[in-house]
């Protein structure tokens, strides 16, 4: 008992020794999680495909009825393109091809039940990194790495209670407040603290990450859009829910971008 | 000897079972806590020292691959290893029936003692209902789990003597 209070105190006070002891211990299990993915995930892909015919098949229907609407809104979503773009011009916003990348599969979800993340099959010796973002191809946030071996990574999720990220709201015609997105644990919105109460949040709100100079994230990576606002616990700020524009349960292919802060965080 | 090298397999096998196949194998989001279930299995077999000590190595094991602290499991895992073995030397036969009651009360124990102190060393959101209602799922996951487990971590766990006194009964 005193051994394993020693020890939590150890990986509380950030040393060294607890993540390279991790980092071997992954080395060593990583070829036998390799193996046992290569025969597990052929299983589980089509068992999850066969549970999933009959709502994509709604989810086809669906899709249909939203065509026609969309292919009347083509014109309406010209004119929004132009403005977003007027908008990333003013923010200064990168794309996302401006950083290289490994592209990487996931492979596993959660290995307990306290903590949401992912498992990639790439690690160092891709190129992989502590601490490096993760984002699906087209600049959706997703994690980050926590924990990286030398043929696998562990992402931790953006709705992870111990995940939080520094925010920006994009609003109609202008740069909108600033703000904190954490995860929750009794919900997969993540809850969103800005630090202007006098600014107003409206829902359909897009929440990029800031990208300050030693933030881990780089600036416009799309976080989540507000789903709903909430009676602000102080008068000083406005609190709001944010759901993540990915599904992060579904995911297949991602990418983890080599990204440096430009000062040490 | 022979009989540490069994148990080191079957920590490897538990861990790489929770770390992959048991990802995906959740119910309502929550999946089972294999590690435990071994342990409380040697516990059952061989007493609360065994299972304390057999806890400890399972837990900080699994540790080394989740991102809570290290140590968390390790005490967990290694108090109800004690707990089940006291619980089993007070018995006076035992039974392969008991184990889907061992696997939810066990598993009952061990998450509520992993989420106090985790919560108590700084894990955010971990004493609520919400983890509550996790702890209480993932037990009864891991009475399911139980009875396949139990036989066969009991019989790496068994002792040469232990077997041989068998045989002669």
């Amino acid at each position: 008992m005193v051994t394993s209070l020693a020890l939590i105190s150890l990986d509380q006070s950030g040393a060294g020794v607890v993540s390279s002891a991790r980092t071997a211990a992954q080395n060593v299990v990583a070829p036998i999680q390799n193996l046992a993915d290569d025969a597990i995930n052929p299983v589980t892909n089509f068992f999850d495909s066969l549970g999933r015919a009959n709502e994509l098949e709604s989810e086809n229907a669906k899709l249909r009825r939203q065509l026609a609407a969309a292919q009347g809104a083509v014109a309406e979503g010209q004119a929004a393109t132009r403005q977003l773009e007027e908008i990333k011009g003013l923010l200064d916003l990168p794309q996302i091809d401006d950083y290289t990348g490994i592209v990487a599969s996931v492979v596993d979800g959660s290995s307990d039940n306290y903590s949401r993340t992912l498992q990639l099959d790439k690690g160092t010796d891709s190129g992989i990194g502590i601490d490096m973002p993760v984002v699906l191809t087209g600049g959706a946030l997703i994690g980050r790495v926590v924990a990286v071996s030398k043929t696998r990574s562990t992402v931790l999720r953006i709705d992870d209670p111990q995940f939080g990220v520094a925010v920006q709201l994009l609003q109609p015609d202008r740069v909108g407040p600033t703000g904190f997105a954490r995860g929750q644990r009794s919900s997969t919105l993540l809850s969103l603290s800005t630090l202007d109460s006098s600014e107003t949040l409206t829902k359909g709100e897009l929440a990029v990450t800031r990208g300050s100079a030693n933030s881990l994230f780089p600036k416009g990576l799309a976080v989540g859009t507000v789903t709903r606002t909430v009676d602000p616990a102080t008068a000083t700020q406005q609190q709001a829910q944010l759901k993540p524009v990915v599904d992060l349960d579904r995911l297949d292919l991602v990418k983890v971008l080599r990204y440096k802060p430009q000062a040490a965080p | 000897m022979i009989r540490y090298l069994r148990l080191g397999l079957v920590v490897i096998t538990a861990v790489v079972l929770q770390t992959t196949l048991f990802t995906h194998l959740r119910i309502d989001g929550v999946a089972p806590d294999v590690g435990l279930v071994c342990v409380l299995a040697v516990a059952y077999e061989d007493g609360p020292d065994a299972g304390a000590r057999f806890g400890f190595v399972m837990g900080l094991s699994i540790d080394l691959f989740l991102t809570t602290p290290l140590g968390l499991s390790a005490l967990a895992y290694a108090l109800t290893g004690y707990a089940v073995g006291l619980f089993q030397a007070g018995m006076v036969r035992t039974t392969p029936r008991l184990a889907p009651i061992i696997g939810f009360v066990g598993g009952l124990f061990g998450g509520l003692v992993f989420i106090t102190v985790g919560a108590l060393v700084g894990q955010s959101g971990f004493l609520s209902l919400d983890s509550l209602k996790t702890v209480f799922i993932a037990a009864v996951y891991d009475a399911l789990i139980a009875p396949i487990v139990f036989p066969v971590v009991r019989r790496a766990a068994r002792r040469p003597d232990a077997q041989q006194w068998r045989v002669r009964r």
